[in-house]
């Protein structure tokens, strides 16, 4: 039952809505959505990440779309993701966890 | 239809140009077409925020979006963030501040 669009809730409460194909750049979150049984993840569309704060979870949205926007670019055209330094470790926590 | 020309995804039209509406705690992450009106951000808003596009103004740094703008007119780019305001309940014509909940002060979490 793929749904259109799903809302990513960080570690303070901040929620973030993002397309449902955007949220599927994540694998975990991709099987989460789609897992068999009643989990309120997949009934809801809403996701809680309690060990991620809310501007490591919008930058991860926004890889999403930049995921999705050059996946099919060859290389030249496509511009480096930008990361500042001070979010680049609990960035790499994070995408770990969401196998991104 | 030949307003493909503010897509920035001329050679391929499912490019995923993106804007960010923000309220309070809420960010929406849109998929969009620079080509876009106002009116059709409103629209597509509806179903997440469950408001009347009536009942929302949006705000580019500052300044009030009119519904009849495209977003290119607007200049507004790939990533950026659009401010959302809703009507006040009960009082007509009245909106309610602009509002965004910054998260810097808890990057440390």
């Amino acid at each position: 039952m793929p749904r259109k669009s799903v809302k990513l809730v960080s570690a303070e409460g901040f929620e973030f809505t993002v397309d449902y194909k955007a949220a599927c750049v994540s694998n975990t979150i991709k099987q989460m959505l789609s897992s068999e049984g009643n989990f309120t993840e997949t009934e809801l569309g809403e996701i809680n990440f309690p060990e991620i704060s809310a501007p490591i979870l919008e930058k991860i949205c926004e890889y999403f779309y930049y995921k999705l926007r050059y996946m099919n670019e060859s290389s030249k055209t496509i511009p480096e993701f930008q990361i500042p330094p001070e979010m680049a470790l609990e960035l790499l926590k994070a995408s770990n966890y969401l196998d991104t | 239809m030949a307003t493909n020309r503010y897509s920035s995804g001329e050679d391929n039209p499912n490019k995923w140009v993106y804007i960010k509406v923000k309220r309070r705690k809420s960010t929406y992450f849109l998929h969009i077409d620079l080509s876009e009106t106002i009116q059709e951000v409103k629209a597509k808003l509806q179903d997440l925020v469950e408001k009347e596009p009536k009942d929302m103004k949006l705000y580019r740094e500052g300044t009030e979006l009119t519904d009849s703008t495209t977003l290119a007119e607007a200049k507004a780019e790939n990533g950026d963030t659009i401010a959302m305001a809703f009507a006040l309940p009960g009082e007509q014509g009245k909106f309610e501040e602009m509002d965004i909940t910054p998260h810097d002060a808890e990057l440390n979490a």
